[in-house]
């Protein structure tokens, strides 16, 4: 075991941490309209400041389309 | 029955089609990726710290072991697992009716229990697989990175740790319930976590104890088995399910 | 048999009292218009039909189903503004519907061409507009074929178009069901009506077939238009005619005379003859409208609150 598989074993987690960040923010971008009450820009902090449960709170509360 | 599946698959593809499952899976998954790395580098992190801040004072770090790995699932799962479960469920009976979709439903022949025991099964299925990959992801990454530990202990964990977790989702989904709007729930629902949080330092029958029982198992410490513990848990969950049933049935809606 | 039965039907809101007490009765095969102003208590005495709230007294029978009591009775529900699963597309939340009812072979796309939706039908309902909600909502409770459909304010909030599409299908449907609609735009009543009621502060003041309604409560008037340079001649009429016995009140307005008259026949007899010489553009005698007696019932001290016009 040295740190090269170290550095190995991080890259999953790194992509999927930063996956899922892009991943809401371009559904945010998508739809240009989150739920009530909080505005954009603060999702877009949320889910960048978060780490992995920016997203997870994104899609949980904040996404638009679940109602119609 | 029929109108259970019916409903349960509503449910799922719901789950599927709001992104909310491949989110939470990867979560999970990440966190069980996470927890072996972190138990691995923390010694080396805190040896950096320490040589920057105290100079001349040598601090020992014994060599991490895959106890350590063990360890950094269940407090992350406990922590973060905890929150995915109270933001997952909190909202999604209250959010149904606050926006109108129960009163479009219910006048159809759609039992309130059984929209009930759907909303629990789905995100119980959601919940048990998530959990079941990052206790993979856990695994193959701390027999990487230490010695493999004993399967069976780590399996035992894992389902502790899910029945624990199913315990708080039955109680946000009461909370999800019981408010009257998106943030009274969460209110709601963030007062019985804690709740339950804090019974474990009173009594050994805590659904927490489950944890402590699961992390013995798993490092193959000495420590009783809590069947006991495990009962209560499983009875809070049919408790609060049931009663959920009850109080959505005589509510109005709209 | 009638296809709902309403007894002494009260709902209490801790001490507010949204519905008083009323009895109603609607015929099978009817187009009822439930009427009356915001806040009357239609939108609550239809959420109780539904079983979506319970009556704090009384009780609802609709085709011979008791509401509250464990069986469902065979209605369709459409709420004032139905939300949907935005996610879903037209068509499956249709087929959802017909899943919780157990339909074999549900008429899913013919509905959906019935109520408009046909093109729509593969589009996520997240990004349907107001109209064609309004639609798909009349759609999912048209789908199990229910004997009595239930619409709360079906077209209020639509534009001139929705409005009409929508009216347009629910006539087609007399013969077909019962309809039960609540509204406040006397229009719409009147256009599509067999029956009316009139509900106001929570207390039924009136129950009639509409024609009836009309014919009882009509208040003849007169319209006259000249040409504008006939002014003076006109305003010269309007006198003579307010000496008569059978004129109620005269109204000039401009070139536009508006006469009110208590005796009908008196009015068409002697009317004409006094237009001779006067370069007319219109005579018309209009009927009165639902809002007329609308307006004289909720509004004012005409008729006694809770007593039902018997006619």
């Amino acid at each position: 075991m040295d740190d090269s598989t170290l550095i190995l074993a991080l890259i999953p987690l790194f992509l999927i941490q930063v996956g899922l960040q892009i991943y809401a923010l371009v559904d945010i971008y998508r739809r240009k309209t989150v739920r009530e009450p909080l505005p954009i820009w603060a999702w877009v902090i949320i889910v960048l400041a978060g780490s992995m449960l920016g997203p997870i709170a994104y899609f949980a509360l904040g996404r638009s389309e679940d109602v119609a | 029955m029929r109108i259970f599946g019916v409903q349960l698959r509503k449910e799922l593809r719901e789950l599927w089609r709001t992104r909310k499952l491949i989110v939470v899976l990867a979560v999970l998954v990440g966190f069980g990726l996470m927890s072996p790395i972190l138990a691995k580098i923390t010694p080396d992190l805190l040896e950096q710290f320490s040589e920057g801040q105290m100079e001349g004072i040598v601090i020992t770090i014994p060599e991490p072991t895959e106890r350590d790995a063990i360890d950094q699932f269940l407090k992350n799962i406990s922590q973060f697992g905890l929150l995915l479960a109270l933001l997952m469920s909190f909202g999604v009976i209250v959010g149904e009716r606050e926006r109108g979709q129960l009163a479009l439903v219910f006048p159809h022949p759609l039992p309130r229990e059984v929209f009930v025991l759907a909303k629990f099964a789905a995100l119980a299925i959601l919940f048990v697989v998530g959990m079941l990959l990052s206790a993979l992801g856990a695994y193959l990454y701390t027999v990487l990175l230490f010695d493999a530990p004993s399967l069976g202990g780590f399996l035992a964990l894992t389902w502790l740790m899910i029945v624990w977790l199913l315990c708080l989702v039955a109680l946000s989904l009461l909370a999800s319930a019981l408010g009257r709007s998106m943030v009274a729930a969460g209110g709601i629902a963030f007062v019985l976590i804690i709740a339950v949080l804090l019974a474990s330092l009173f009594t050994p029958l805590a659904p927490g104890q489950l944890l402590d029982w699961g992390r013995a198992l798993a490092v193959g410490a000495d420590a009783p088995a809590r069947w006991d513990a495990l009962i209560v848990t499983l009875g809070l969950s049919a408790l609060a399910v049931s009663a959920n049933c009850l109080i959505l049935r005589r509510q109005e809606i709209g | 048999m009638s296809a709902i039965i309403i007894e002494g039907l009260a709902k209490r809101f801790g001490t507010l009292a949204a519905l008083a007490g009323f009895d109603l009765t609607v015929p099978r095969g009817a187009i009822f218009g439930f009427l009356g102003p915001n806040g009357a208590g239609k939108t609550t005495t239809l959420r109780i039909m539904a079983g979506l709230a319970h009556a704090t007294a009384g009780r609802v029978v609709i085709e011979g189903v008791e509401v509250g009591r464990g069986q469902r009775p065979p209605i369709g529900y459409l709420p004032d503004t139905p939300s949907f699963y935005g996610w879903m597309t037209a068509r499956e939340f249709l087929r959802y519907i017909a899943d919780l009812h157990g339909l074999e072979r549900p008429p899913i796309d013919a509905m959906l061409e019935r109520v408009g939706l046909a093109d729509a039908a593969r589009k996520r309902i997240g990004g349907f507009s107001r109209g064609m909600k309004q639609r798909l909502g009349l759609a999912q409770a048209l789908l199990p074929q229910p004997r009595v459909l239930l619409l709360d304010e079906p077209v209020s909030a639509l534009d001139p178009a929705g409005r009409k599409a929508m009216l347009d299908i629910m006539s087609e449907l007399r013969g077909e069901l019962t309809v039960f609609f609540s509204t406040h735009i006397l229009g719409d009543a009147e256009r599509i009506c067999d029956e009316v009621g009139i509900l106001d502060r929570g207390r039924l003041v009136l129950q009639a077939r509409r024609d009836d309604l009309l014919a009882r409560y009509a208040r003849p008037i007169f319209e006259i238009d000249a040409a504008p340079s006939d002014t003076p001649r006109l305003s010269a009429l309007a006198g003579q005619l307010r000496a008569l016995p059978w004129v109620d009140r005269v109204n000039l307005e401009g070139a536009r005379l508006r006469l009110t008259v208590n005796d009908v026949d008196a009015a068409r007899r002697e009317v004409l003859p006094m237009l001779a010489g006067l370069s007319v553009s219109r005579f018309e005698m209009l009927g009165a409208t639902l809002e007329d007696i609308f307006l004289g019932l909720t509004n004012s001290a005409g008729v006694p609150t809770g007593t039902e016009v018997a006619l």
